[in-house]
């Protein structure tokens, strides 16, 4: 018991979380607790969204299929709906510095400002800590945490596996699927599938 | 914005529409890191044939395309005719693919010159001397560190008419056909057991040769982990892998599983494909979860496994914390030199009758807890401080007894010196008891291989090692019964006898202080006065006993109570560690995210899996590990030494024993350091012996 509220302690006053490499977070269980710093300096933490819903986006600019949905203005249409909701949405960049899609915090507001997308907040993981904690493996990783801080969602964004936008209208998308049930107080249908495109560059 | 318009580009190359080539073989197309061609094995096909058409994607070094199942992200490879061409298409048939590593995730795909055969099939209205156009694109997602998706249309012309065989690109065609995996008729099995996901593949028929550097690619996505480390373990039978679930998994295996087995035989990489249905575990020749160690060095079979316990059984009778118990017993026949030789049978088969029913105890409190879940490894009984406390002040009490302080047929009752010391059949039986709980630290760092076999292995192999253990244990004690030659010449009973036992008592003492000294690791400086106190009382207690006055005697049982009651209040200290500074080198907390990140910085690490109650660590800390040259060697390649502390209970710290088959410690691993570009694997450490001597520690460290 000492250990795990040492753990617990630890977590709680460090970007860095002790959670073995790639460690699966299950759906349904509470999502894991992290502080992250945004593009702005600001710390957020998971427990400062009590009673929201919660998007968490991985990203990286330079994969195509992060290109597909900020191209064609899907990711941008998701994040507005979402946040139009009062639901907090966590774009986060885990890949390591020198790696593609690394930015630091002006060249992530210069990404959401070109790309006008709408995120509360775009969390930098250059040390991939995030990344781990949820076991992250592409851009773009969708996760949906519910207001009672559990995962109810991770995987893919939509459900057509390509890296061209064209198929994007005819793709069941699991996010906004997701924000729907979890508005309604419902669990969503599907709560997970195999998240596709590039891995995240740790 | 250099870097956003260099993207825009390569992303317009990817849309780029190639100007189509009109010819059995489309002259390669090029595009930076791929040069693509798609070719047919036909020149001229008679209506209605089938033949092969086939993509060939060469790449760059460094550059790979995907599987059908791309692992961890990616896109399949995809090949599409028009529709409106004059050909039916079949699927892409694959090769066996290879598990490409980008950082820690784990992919499923092809590098260098892939060949992608698809089976075409003519209309059967085409007329001869027509020619046919066969067109579509292949489309492949090209990864390196980066990604970039590549769409290549294609369109070749084929004239109708009598049938004319390309004979080039038939015979590279053949050349991957023969490497796509043909179908076993081995048994495959998936189970879930302790959150991880085993495959069983019984009865398969393979060729001679050595079986290499096997794994698993499942056919479709989700049923498996694939950035996680595959462990799998060859037997006489099969093989079995320990992969990590996938989410369609997780919750148990609840459909077929198709899968390629992929491996190395004489050199040549090759596959087989399996389908592993739901079920129950598969005989294989193995009872063993496989660990890093059997597919270093052969695995552990059970009779070999047996085999190891029972010889484990007899040297544990060597150990300071045994042999003084067994020499009481020697003593005590000694005394009664004038015993029959059924008698003295008699009384070693009571003895070995105690050792086997407290082996059979630990066995059911092992399956109970194994069966509840929980992450346990031996020598769990010494995590609880409690338990070494009461043994130190149990060999204090008999250290007392045997210096003659008190008497044994005092009233000093329900403790393992008065039963030991009992004349009869029961005394025979307890000191085997005794003997084998006592034996537990010793046990630990000798035995952790056929204990790690048997923790990990079906409930009957376990009783079966198990029982060889308790056999080898009782065996020389048996042997002493049964050889009457030997027990008589054992000295003449005489007055050396009570020097002798006066002697004994030393190793008592010095067994009381190891153990105290344990206490004082797992609890602290606090932990140990209060098993001394303890001491204290009890020795204050039976001094008081021998007071004639009912108050002093109640004062004594009282004084005996609080003795036997304070190991008990004992509290683990979490902040306790065996970390010292002295070595010559900087030792550093062991977990397993810390590994990852040394490796990451391109250090090689060394892992010391140790404990406070383990001996054979201490003896390798003080010895090979404070070596002035191995501090050398660590300080010169660089080398981080991280200490794993398994005092106290540490389900992370089991569960990575129990990665590499051991149930505990020691355990010494060492990381080399990563390659470019290669992945940290955490299975994948190697194994050094757990005996450690400096010359060797300091080979592995130099890359030996």
């Amino acid at each position: 018991m000492i250990r795990r509220t040492l753990l617990a302690l630890t977590a709680a006053s460090a970007i860095a979380i002790s959670i073995p490499a790639l460690a699966a977070v299950k759906t349904g269980d509470a999502a894991p607790g992290f502080t992250a710093v945004d593009s702005n300096g600001v710390s957020h933490s998971l427990s400062d969204f009590a009673g929201k819903t919660v998007v968490l986006e991985w990203t990286n600019d330079g994969c195509p299929y992060v290109k597909k949905h900020y191209n064609s203005g899907n990711m941008q249409k998701i994040q507005k709906d979402a946040t139009d909701n009062g639901v907090v949405w966590l774009t986060v960049i885990s890949s390591a510095p020198g790696k593609q899609g690394y930015v630091d915090g002006a060249g992530a507001n210069t990404l959401t400002e070109n790309y006008g997308a709408f995120p509360t907040a775009v969390l930098l993981d250059p040390a991939g800590d995030l990344g781990r904690m949820y076991d992250a493996k592409t851009t773009p990783h969708m996760y949906v945490i519910n207001a009672a801080g559990n995962l109810v969602y991770q995987g893919a964004i939509d459900s057509n596996r390509s890296s061209d936008p064209a198929t994007i209208p005819a793709a069941t998308n699991y996010v906004l699927a997701a924000l729907d049930a979890v508005e309604n107080g419902e669990t969503p249908q599907t709560m997970q599938s195999e998240a596709y495109g590039c891995s995240v560059k740790y | 914005m250099r870097h956003m318009s260099k993207l825009v580009l390569c992303w317009l190359i990817a849309m780029t529409v190639f100007t189509p080539v009109y010819a059995a073989e489309t002259s390669g197309v090029e595009i930076d890191e791929s040069r693509v061609t798609v070719v047919t094995d036909h020149d001229v096909i008679a209506p209605g044939q089938s033949f092969y058409m086939a993509v060939q994607w060469a790449m760059e070094p460094g550059w790979h395309v995907y599987w059908k199942n791309p692992g961890d992200s990616g896109e399949s490879l995809q090949i599409d005719l028009d529709p409106r061409t004059a050909f039916m298409a079949g699927e892409i048939i694959w090769a066996t693919p290879k598990a490409v590593a980008t950082g820690p995730i784990i992919n499923y795909g092809y590098e260098g010159r892939a060949l992608f055969p698809v089976l075409i099939t003519a209309s059967e209205d085409s007329v001869p001397g027509e020619t046919l156009t066969l067109s579509g694109s292949a489309y492949a997602l090209v990864c390196a560190e980066i990604c970039i998706p590549r769409t290549v249309p294609f369109s070749l012309s084929l004239r109708v008419g009598e049938p004319q065989i390309d004979n080039r690109w038939q015979n590279n065609i053949e050349r991957t056909l023969k490497k796509v995996p043909p179908p076993s008729a081995a048994k495959a099995s998936a189970y879930l057991d302790d959150g991880a996901l085993f495959v069983d593949v019984a009865d398969m028929e393979l060729a001679d040769g050595v079986i290499e550097d096997a794994y698993i690619f499942p056919d479709e996505p989700s049923f498996i982990s694939p950035s996680d480390a595959q462990q799998i373990t060859l037997g006489p039978q099969g093989l079995r892998a320990r992969l990590v679930p996938g989410y369609k998994t997780e919750n148990g295996v609840e459909s077929e599983i198709p899968f390629i087995l992929a491996f190395t035989q004489d050199g040549e990489y090759k596959g087989v494909h399996l389908t592993a249905k739901p079920g129950p575990p598969l005989d294989v020749g193995l009872a063993v979860i496989p660990s890093a160690s059997t597919i270093a060095g052969g695995e552990i079979s059970l009779l070999i496994a047996v085999l190891f316990a029972l010889l484990g059984g007899v040297i544990l009778n060597l150990m300071p914390c045994v042999f003084p118990v067994i020499s009481i017993k020697i003593l005590s026949f000694a005394k009664s030199g004038a015993m029959s030789a059924a008698q003295i049978r008699a009384k070693g088969w009571a003895y070995a009758g105690g050792v086997f029913a407290t082996f059979a105890i630990l066995v059911a409190i092992l399956i109970v807890i194994k069966s509840t879940g929980q992450l346990i490894g031996w020598g769990f009984q010494f995590q609880n401080p409690a338990i070494p406390a009461v043994l130190a002040l149990l060999m204090f009490m008999i250290g007392l007894s045997l210096l003659g302080v008190f008497d044994i047929s005092g009233p000093w009752q329900n403790t393992g010196q008065d039963l030991t010391a009992r004349r009869g059949l029961g005394g025979s039986f307890a000191t085997g008891a005794l003997a084998v709980v006592v034996a537990t630290p010793c046990t630990a760092p000798f035995m952790a291989g056929a204990i790690g076999y048997a923790l990990a292995a079906p409930m009957m192999s376990m009783i079966a090692v198990f029982a060889a253990l308790a056999l080898g244990f009782a065996l020389p004690f048996l042997i002493l019964c049964y050889v009457p030659k030997l027990l008589q010449s054992l000295p003449k009973p005489g007055p050396w006898m009570k020097t002798f036992q006066e002697i004994l008592a030393f190793p008592m003492f010095a067994t009381a202080i190891y153990l105290a000294w344990v206490v004082s690791q797992q609890t602290g400086a606090n932990g140990a006065a209060k098993v001394l106190i303890a001491m204290l009382l009890a020795g204050f207690g039976i001094w008081l006993l021998r007071r004639t006055h009912i108050a002093f005697k109640a004062l004594a049982i009282l004084a005996l109570i609080v003795a036997v009651a304070l190991p008990f209040t004992l509290e683990t200290d979490a902040a306790i560690g065996t970390l010292s500074a002295d070595a010559g080198y900087e030792k550093l907390v062991w977990s397993p995210q810390k590994v990852a990140e040394l490796r990451a910085e391109g250090r090689a690490v060394f892992v010391d899996f140790t404990a406070a109650w383990c001996v054979t660590c201490k003896v390798n800390e003080r010895g090979a590990l404070a070596d002035k040259d191995v501090a050398a060697a660590f300080n010169a390649t660089n080398t981080a030494f991280l200490v794993a502390d398994w005092t106290n209970r540490d389900d992370v710290i089991a569960a990575e024993l129990k990665l590499y088959g051991r149930a505990g410690v020691p355990l010494y691993l060492y990381f080399p350091p990563l390659a470019a570009g290669e992945a940290h694997d955490p299975a994948g450490a190697q194994i050094l012996p757990q005996v450690l001597f400096s010359g060797k520690v300091i080979e592995i460290l130099q890359g030996g």
